[in-house]
């Protein structure tokens, strides 16, 4: 702030000393002043001030070509204004320049005209050739005055003078005299101011004057010596106030001794007018003359001081006005980077009334409306982000290149890939390492590159070892070039949906078909046994055995058949009818021991855990569920002469708590295709079975809201692992 | 520009300023200084090298005009010297236009002599007799040991147009320096 007070104030000296001096200087050349002694000075000032202005502006043009070089904002608008302001400067001040130079060089020559000069030059010598027939007169009336003095005889008297001043011995006092009356009288006559009587060697012998002054006006060495050579000396005489006077001197004889007589003899104070104002006159003009191209140059430097410091003014002008406008501008463009950067804090200071006022304070309002939607926005995105995160859907939103732009969590967990890896990947280069990824794109991208606004498609993919089916539904967010959202896919995992699905249809079909077919079953059944009981008296004994044949063979199948239509329904049906509190070593111990009695060869054990909080269950279903499993195990282990079949059960603890159940077999394990499907219905890798049993178990087990878990152990066989929840209400699983 | 040239410059300007300066050099002939009844007096005579350019200047009644300074000093500190009093005489040289004449005018005494030739009055003008000083009081209380003289051609009380072109012409530069005398 005092710098730039201190500069502004300076700059303010600077041009009204500038101003003085180009004032002062025009005074000096304007006419007689007393400004000549000062004209260096003068000069030197004007130099200085132009040096100080040229200085600032080359400061100023720096900055400028600095501020250009950097872009920074103004620097255009003020070259703009400075070369306006040089443009229209200098154009009017050259022209007046170059008309008022032209006009003074001309005026200045109009002075010196061949007439003037001539009329100047005739008055001189017409003011001369009359005073010069003065002078002749003057000087015959001193030659006359000369004769009459040497003529009468004179009256001598010494005269002391010692008294008087006189360190130069002009007046001599031994000599005698011609009497100071007959000087007087001679004087008188003549009309001369002045008449002296001197020596040769210019001592005054006598005296006499009109003013009384007490030394007269001696001679000159130089006329003493033009006297001396015999000649006599006439002059004109300029007076100390301007009075012209004529001088003469001759040489007289007196007491037999050469002496010299002077007279003074003045003009009239009209002739002396007059001649004062034709020397004058032809003197200035002449002087004029003589300085006719000095007088020119003088006036072309102080025109030119005048136009380069009127250039120089206008140039620092330029850049004092464009400070003004470009500094709220500069400041403008430096708020709109701070908040495109982000920062909506910044603020323009809006100074006055102007215009540039009031788009700093338009500006400052919309920065604050800016800075409420933004947060508004963000808050808005913080929620959708909340949202997406939460959301157990997947979602992916694809540039138009098909580069990944955002993934949400549940999309990273089906597609178990990073999110920080994934965001701005091309789809392509990310699915060559994942196979989740290559599977969805494969059956992706045609229909991401398709014109289609809205698609959908179902995907496989084999998540921890399971195979999911995804639902993927995509649609076109933008047409519009300049966003980059381009595609966005929502993922759904509907294979529980699909599997339910799958269920239902298989337990309706089962249902019905149980239904359907166990109706005429028994009639066939009582048919064949009643015919048998009808017919077998009756025939010849080979006829006999042919019929019980045949029947037993209907009864045989029928009774198979209705084996199965029971398995249906109880695939189909509900499986529990009374929950209740269940202690499940109970049960697993009655099955294991039934089933080791059954099979002695083998060796099935449950390792019993004390602490089994009782669950909530179905005991017959239960049973059925384990028998399904151990007989499964029993069947593995005899083709893989396996010899052990273990079964354990224990309580995980986590909230809320679950009960584990292990069978772990030695038989030959299940292949990875059966694996896949394998609680569906009719899937088995038996010879003869119906592959109902393990979709019976799934069923029983997701009826006690519960989770079962086929897999090949490491060593050999196969594990079973159930989950059953602790003190749970049983309920519907589907 | 380093030092070194600037240097260069300064030394090759003053250079030329000094020896146009001691081409025109007023040479002081002669220098008499006397004790007057009550004043220390001086007469001097010197040599002026009017050349062509204040000649013409002359014929055109440009009133040339001179200056005899006369300083009294006597040693200060450090052995440099100390102005005790300083005096001026002015003195004019004109061409009379209408008498055909020279005009030699001395402003102390504001006395006008005539002469019929530049010679002459030339001549004139460079012997000046008894120029008073000082009174012999102020002597006795100053103390001064050295008379310094300088004759010159006052540049500044020409015509106005004619300063700057005479500021750099060596033919204008009448000045003969300060000659110092001891007293």
């Amino acid at each position: 702030m005092k710098k730039k007070f201190k500069e502004k104030y300076g700059i303010y000296f600077l041009l009204f000393t500038a101003t003085s001096s180009l004032i002062f200087l025009n005074v000096a050349l304007d006419g007689p002043s007393n400004l000549g002694p000062y004209y260096y000075l003068i000069i030197i000032v004007n130099s200085i001030c132009l040096c100080a202005l040229c200085f600032l502006i080359f400061i100023d043009l720096l900055k400028l070509i600095r501020q250009l070089r950097k872009r920074e904002a103004g620097a255009k608008l003020t070259l703009r204004m400075l070369i306006m302001f040089v443009v229209f400067a200098v154009l009017p001040v050259s022209i007046l320049y170059s008309f008022s130079l032209h006009s003074i060089n001309r005026s200045i020559d109009s002075w010196f005209d061949i007439e003037i000069s001539t009329a100047l030059q005739n008055s001189l010598e017409l003011g001369r050739e009359s005073l010069g027939m003065l002078m002749r007169n003057y000087r015959r009336e001193t030659e006359t005055l000369a004769a009459d003095l040497t003529k009468r005889k004179t009256e001598r008297l010494p005269l002391d003078l010692t008294s008087l001043r006189d360190p130069n011995g002009f007046v001599v006092s031994r000599y005698q005299f011609p009497s100071t009356g007959l000087i007087d009288r001679l004087r008188k006559r003549s009309k001369a101011e002045e008449v002296l009587v001197l020596t040769m060697e210019g001592q005054v012998v006598s005296a006499s004057s009109e003013n009384a002054s007490l030394l007269p006006q001696l001679p000159t060495e130089t006329l003493l010596l033009q006297l001396n050579d015999q000649r006599s000396f006439i002059g004109l005489e300029p007076g100390n106030g301007g009075q012209l006077s004529v001088r003469v001197a001759l040489n007289i004889y007196l007491d037999q001794k050469e002496h010299i007589l002077q007279a003074i003899y003045p003009f009239s104070p009209r002739i002396d007018n007059l001649a004062d104002n034709v020397e004058s006159g032809f003197a200035k003009y002449n002087e004029l003359e003589f300085l006719r191209d000095k007088l020119k140059i003088s006036f072309t430097i102080t025109l030119t001081l005048v136009l380069l410091f009127s250039i120089a003014a206008s140039i620092w002008a330029a850049f004092f006005c464009a400070r003004f406008l470009t500094l709220p501008i500069s400041e403008l463009s430096h708020a709109t980077s701070a908040i495109a950067d982000g920062n909506y804090d910044t603020s323009v200071t809006a100074k006055g009334d102007d215009d540039l006022a009031s788009l700093a304070r338009s500006f400052n309002y919309m920065t604050k409306k800016i800075a409420l939607s933004t947060k508004e926005i963000e808050n808005q995105r913080n929620y959708l982000d909340a949202v997406m995160k939460q959301l157990s859907s997947g979602v992916i939103t694809l540039s138009d290149k098909l580069e990944i732009l955002t993934i949400n969590r549940a999309a990273v967990a089906l597609f178990q890939i990073e999110e920080d890896a994934a965001i701005s990947k091309k789809l392509s280069s990310l699915s060559e390492n994942n196979s989740n990824l290559s599977s969805f794109y494969q059956c992706t991208v045609d229909l991401l590159s398709s014109n289609k606004r809205t698609w959908e498609t179902n995907v496989c993919l084999n998540i921890a070892d399971n195979k999911k089916e995804i639902l993927c539904k995509g649609s076109v967010l933008s047409e519009d070039n300049s966003t980059r959202i381009s595609h966005i896919i929502v993922l759904e995992d509907i294979t529980a949906i699909s599997q339910g699905q799958r269920d239902a249809a298989w337990a309706e079909m089962a249902k019905r078909l149980a239904h359907e077919i166990k109706n005429p079953l028994t009639p066939i059944k009582l048919s064949a046994e009643r015919l048998l009981f009808k017919l077998s008296d009756k025939l010849k004994k080979s006829d006999r055995e042919k019929l019980s044949n045949l029947s037993g063979t209907i009864i045989e199948q029928v009774e198979t058949m209705t084996e199965m239509v029971d398995e249906f329904s109880g695939y189909a049906g509900r499986n529990f009818n009374q929950p209740a509190p269940l202690d499940l070593n109970l049960v697993l111990t009655s099955t294991a021991q039934l089933f080791q009695e059954a099979e002695p060869t083998l060796e099935i054990t449950f390792e019993k855990t004390d602490e089994i909080p009782q669950i909530l269950g179905d005991a017959n279903s239960l049973r059925r569920l384990f028998n399904n499993l151990i007989k499964n195990s029993i069947e593995a282990s005899m083709l893989n002469s396996g010899t052990k079949i273990l079964i354990s059960a224990k309580y995980l603890a986590a909230s809320p708590g679950e009960i584990e159940i292990c069978i772990l077999d030695e038989g030959i394990g299940i292949t990875d295709q059966v694996l896949q499907n394998i609680f569906e219905p009719y899937v088995t890798s038996k010879a003869r079975g119906r592959g109902l049993g393990l979709a019976i178990v799934k069923k029983i087990v997701e009826e006690h809201n519960g989770t079962i878990r086929l897999e090949n152990a490491p060593k050999k066989g196969a594990l079973a692992t159930v989950t059953l929840p602790v003190q749970r209400p049983i309920g519907i699983s589907h | 520009m380093n030092k070194n040239k600037i240097l260069a410059l300064a030394v090759s300007f003053f250079s030329l300023y000094a020896s146009q300066s001691l081409a025109q050099k007023v040479q002081i002939l002669d220098l008499k200084i006397f004790y007057d009844a009550q004043f220390l007096v001086l007469s001097t005579k010197a040599n002026l090298n009017l050349n062509e350019s204040i000649v013409e200047a002359l014929d055109s009644n440009i009133l040339i005009p001179f200056r005899i300074e006369i300083k009294l000093t006597k040693n200060g500190f450090f052995g440099f010297r100390r102005k005790t009093q300083l005096k001026s005489f002015n003195f004019t040289l004109a061409k009379y236009a209408l008498g055909n004449q020279y005009v030699v005018a001395d402003q102390q005494s504001r006395t006008t002599i005539s002469f019929s030739t530049l010679e002459k009055a030339k001549q004139h003008l460079e012997n000046r007799q008894r120029l008073v000083i000082t009174d012999k009081k102020s002597l006795m209380i100053q103390k001064p040991t050295e008379v310094a003289i300088r004759w010159r051609l006052m540049r500044s009380g020409l015509p106005i147009p004619m300063l700057l072109p005479t500021l750099f012409s060596s033919q204008w530069k009448l000045d003969s320096g300060w000659t110092f005398y001891q007293i």
